[in-house]
């Protein structure tokens, strides 16, 4: 749990050391000291002491921060900045409550039955324009900056998320699934077996429970709102390499995470989304809870520190990263060639708060024919920050811009990541460059090598086309 | 204040001008621990910029803090007297780079470590090395004459400054030294601007002197289980006729203190430890490499390990670098650094060290030691809680004693942070009231109204301030 003696732990361990300003994204684009981390240990500490209050500058300071922890992963003292900056924006939303931009988004994304009709919005929006928009519904001006904002992050709209696009528990191809692993095509890699009786090798659950009547575990998918809303292709391909590796799938019912709401300082709303999840997925009795979404993932693991239920180390011990969960797990070599130049980009959810670095590599790495190539800079924040995107259009923007850069360097067709929201922001900021270069996720390339190598091609179709079961 | 603002907001972009509290208090700080929120905060990006405001500020009387990174270890940047903080970080342009005469010119605000990766890439090099030079600028590095561990064979700051450009605080714009290496008209100016704090004018411009980058480099670690030995190892490298580009020491307390943060593999018992580095042409490292293990064997290293690649010699690096973090976490009742840098001539390390200890144990302070011995400069850190006066106050009896100790050895208060306010009170020790005299008369000369950085250098009477705020 974060208290306040955890705060004031974080904000005593600041030596002001300056080392962060080589590292925070928005600083090295303003040039600022306001945004950095020491500046915001520093503005913390004057709102603890009483010396400041939240009339001013604060929140807009503290409201300029991609929670990329790039400052606490070089801080020598590992301080968590971004702690500090979700207690103020939780003292703000308190005292002030949510800005008309975030309370449009959270509600939406807390909310199953008014995200659909926003979908459908969405659609409409793409078609109407800006001005159409504002000349149907004038009441929606006061967030017009931001929703043209939006109009050029927001890809082409499927208008139906992935979780109406598939039943709740998805069997393993039965293709792929023998009785005795290895399986008939490709050679598995990686993962724990235990013998049982007449020497099946079988996968034990993280907490030792062995499933004799399954030789493959039972994966709780926790899709989250990027890949759900915006980028359903990533969920189909995360669904696809499962079962291609013969693990059963489930999609319980479930909430958004919760990191919205953290970030703009909702802390009660994440706890109730968290709560929600943890019910759902415990009830789903499955062995490990996997998401496609480094955010997400990195929130998962991290329910302890918002929630106090016995229940919640269960839930987080089960918690993986899709890429984590393929390297450790095990999944089939792919066989099938995807004859491309690939870079990849890390998210900072994945590389610094999950410290998931290799893994995607090692997946790109195994797809034959493949040649990848590592860009300067991998690890540098893309400049998506969730909202923050959308809210700090100009700095996420030429934070952008850098990454694009690096990119190009590699001339690389596809820039793999490991998050729906880098995804989007690299997407944005590509088309903004005017580069052409595909943004896909690790597992959608995976994907493609399995579909490849049983000569399935092309992708399924956008939408509903998958027959499964 | 309000006629300064409407007159300010002439001469540079509203933006660039820092007006609300909570963007001020952000340049009310540096790396000591005093702080102070400036009365204006204001982001210059021109030398014609900062002339403008420097006038204005003439004229009204009021401190101007030229400020850069904010990394000082003396409190240089901190605006003691409020007035208005120059932050000069978005004047950050590599001007020109002309390889044949091995010249950079740059803005004050270009980040040491990006100048290094520029050059470097181009086969050239730029030696001084603050360990903050991923943060520090190159304006706050001529300001306080900056050193690094290279300093042993490639000197400091002052050594690649060829010339400058500095606004007087008047508005005045002036050129010092030029772009030759040799350049012997008139008083030297560049060497009196070059760790002058920010008290005499604000450089606006640098011509640096490049160095072809060395080919090759070499990494080792000698272990000693006696100080005394790597003393005398590091007087017997320097007579050697080999001069390693670096040669740093870590005492028994520092190599526990580390090996219980980060487990390096640094043996416990061990009374000190060297680590080395020789560089230049592939061929001459191994040999450099070679003579410096034997001395360290025949000066009595109980072991020795060469790295054999950039690797392995990066791995060497990891336990020194590892000191800073590891020092703060001691004690977790002890949160307060004070980071000394007192220097002495080489050949008194190993008295210095033993006398440190002694001081230490006088006082009942915890104190780790460790520095770049192959320069005499050490780094005795005290581990305090300033929220505990009694301790604070043992603190400060020790420090007085380590200060008095390097001058006693014929060394200096300051061998790389500079003085600021830190050291204020002390300086008269070290030149006498003459030598202070004579100091002042110059900084009357340029800055008659005593607008910049006041507080700095000369003791105002604020006395040894161990006040609140944190290290
Ligand atoms: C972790 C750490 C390690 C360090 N290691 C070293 C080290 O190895 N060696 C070393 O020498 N120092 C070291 N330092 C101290 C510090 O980094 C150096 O003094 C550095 O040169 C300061 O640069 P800056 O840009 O941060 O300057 P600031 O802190 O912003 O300013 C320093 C002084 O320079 C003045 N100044 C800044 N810019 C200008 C300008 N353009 N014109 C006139 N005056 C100006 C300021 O007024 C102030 O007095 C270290 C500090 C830290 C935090
Ligand atoms: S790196 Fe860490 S200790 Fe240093 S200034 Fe930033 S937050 Fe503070
Ligand atoms: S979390 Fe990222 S954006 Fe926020 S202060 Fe740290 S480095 Fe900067």
């Amino acid at each position: 749990m974060v208290n306040e003696e955890r705060l004031y732990e974080e904000m005593n361990h600041c030596s002001r050391c300056g080392t962060c300003l080589a590292h925070c994204p928005v600083y090295r684009e303003t040039l600022e000291e306001q945004y950095v981390g020491r500046s915001k240990v520093f503005l913390f500490r004057a709102l603890w002491e009483g010396k400041l209050d939240t009339t001013g500058r604060l929140g807009q300071i503290f409201d300029l921060c991609l929670l990329c922890r790039s400052c606490t992963a070089a801080c020598p003292n590992g301080v968590r900045v971004d702690l500090l900056v979700e207690a103020v924006r939780q003292r703000y939303t308190t005292r002030h409550g949510l800005s008309v931009a975030k309370r449009t988004v959270l509600g939406l994304l807390g909310n199953e039955r008014s995200i659909r009709p926003a979908l459908q919005a969405g659609h409409l929006y793409q078609s109407l324009g800006l001005e159409g928009i504002l000349r149907r519904f004038p009441f929606l001006r006061e967030t017009a900056p931001a929703l043209a904002n939006a109009v050029d992050y927001v890809p082409k709209l499927e208008g139906r998320p992935l979780t109406d696009q598939y039943p709740e528990v998805i069997g393993p191809d039965p293709e792929s699934w023998t009785e005795t692993r290895p399986a008939k095509r490709g050679s598995w890699v990686g993962g724990e077996e235990t013998l049982i009786g007449d020497a099946t090798p079988v996968k034990k659950s993280p907490e030792g429970k062995v499933r004799p009547d399954r030789p493959q575990a039972r994966v709780g998918y926790f899709v989250g709102c990027g890949t759900n809303y915006f980028r359903p292709q990533t969920g189909r391909a995360t669904i696809e390499v499962l079962r291609h590796n013969g693990y059963e799938v489930v999609i319980p019912e479930q909430s958004c995470c919760g990191l919205p709401a953290l970030a703009a300082g909702d802390r009660k709303k994440a706890q109730e989304m968290a709560q929600a999840n943890l019910k759902y997925f415990l009830a789903a009795d499955v062995d490990f809870i996997v998401t496609d979404c480094a955010s997400c993932g990195s929130t998962l693991k991290e329910y302890g520190e918002i929630l106090d239920d016995p229940a919640v180390g269960v839930f987080t011990g089960r918690v993986r990263d899709i890429n984590e969960f393929l390297v450790r797990e095990g999944h089939r070599l792919p066989e099938g060639r995807v004859k491309k130049k690939v870079t990849y980009h890390d998210p900072c959810h994945l590389k610094r708060a999950q410290g998931i670095q290799q893994e995607p590599r090692q997946l790109l790495g195994e797809i034959p024919a493949l040649q990848f190539q590592e860009m300067a800079e991998a690890d540098r924040c893309c400049g998506g920050g969730g909202t923050f995107a959308v809210s700090h259009w100009d700095i996420a923007q030429k934070i952008g811009r850098r990454k694009v850069e690096n990119i190009r360097a590699t001339e690389a067709e596809v820039v793999a990541t490991a998050c729906p929201g880098c995804a989007l922001q690299i997407e944005a900021s590509l088309r903004g460059a005017g580069l052409k270069v595909e943004v896909r996720h690790t597992v959608e390339l995976l994907a493609e090598a399995y579909r490849e190598e049983k000569g399935i091609s092309p992708a399924p179709a956008a939408s509903g086309g998958v027959a499964l079961k | 204040m309000q006629g300064l603002i409407k007159d300010l907001r002439r001469i540079v972009e509203p933006k660039r001008l820092l007006t609300e509290l909570e963007d001020r208090m952000a340049y009310a700080y540096d790396g000591t621990f005093r702080t102070r929120v400036p009365d204006l905060v204001v982001r210059p990006v021109t030398t014609a910029e900062v002339s403008g405001v420097l006038r204005l500020a003439n004229r009204e009387g009021l401190p101007v803090v030229p400020r850069g990174g904010a990394t000082s270890l003396s409190g240089g940047a901190v605006p003691l007297q409020g007035g208005i903080v120059l932050a000069l970080t978005s004047m950050n342009r590599i001007l020109s780079f002309n390889r044949e005469d091995l010249l950079v010119m740059v803005e004050p605000g270009v980040v040491t470590a990006h100048l290094h990766r520029n050059v470097e890439g181009a086969g050239l090099f730029y030696p001084p090395d603050p360990q903050s030079l991923e943060a520090s600028t190159l304006g706050g590095n001529i300001a306080e004459n900056a050193g690094g561990p290279r300093g042993i064979k490639y000197g400091v700051t002052r050594d690649y400054i060829l010339g400058l450009e500095v606004v007087l605080p008047d508005g005045e714009i002036i050129q010092v030294g030029g772009s030759t290496v040799k350049n012997v008209s008139g008083y030297d100016l560049t060497r009196l601007f070059t760790g002058s704090e920010g008290t005499l004018g604000v450089i606006t411009r640098a011509n640096l002197k490049l160095i072809p980058k060395p080919e090759a480099r070499r990494r080792l670690l000698a272990v000693y289980d006696d100080l005394g030995a790597a003393g005398k190892t590091v007087t017997r490298i320097i007579d050697s006729g080999v001069i390693p580009s670096m040669l740093e020491i870590m005492d028994d307390t520092t190599i526990q203190v580390v090996e219980s943060y980060g487990h390096f593999g640094l043996p416990v018992e061990a009374a000190a430890i060297l680590i080395l580095e020789v560089d230049g042409f592939a061929e001459t490292v191994e040999r450099q490499a070679s003579i410096i293990a034997d001395l360290c064997r025949s000066a009595g290293a109980i072991r020795l390990e060469v790295a054999r690649n950039e690797k392995e010699g990066e791995d060497l690096l990891k336990a020194r670098r590892a000191v800073s973090p590891a020092v703060l976490r001691i004690d977790p009742r002890k949160p307060t650094k004070i980071s000394e840098d007192a220097t002495v001539p080489r050949s008194k390390v190993p008295e210095m060290i033993v006398r440190l200890k002694e001081i230490a144990r006088r006082h009942d302070v915890t104190m780790v030691v460790y520095g770049h011995a192959g320069d005499g400069f050490l780094h005795p850190n005290i581990i305090t809680n300033q929220d505990d006066p009694e301790e604070m106050a043992r603190a400060e009896a020790a420090i007085d004693e380590v200060f008095k100790l390097a001058l006693e050895l014929g060394g200096t208060l300051s061998g790389e942070h500079g003085i600021g306010y830190l050291k204020a009170p002390y300086l008269v020790n070290e030149f006498g009231p003459a030598g202070v005299k004579a100091m002042r008369a110059i900084k009357e000369a340029l800055d008659p109204k005593g607008i910049m950085n006041p507080g700095k250098i000369f003791d105002q009477g604020i006395g040894k301030m161990r006040a609140p705020g944190r290290g």
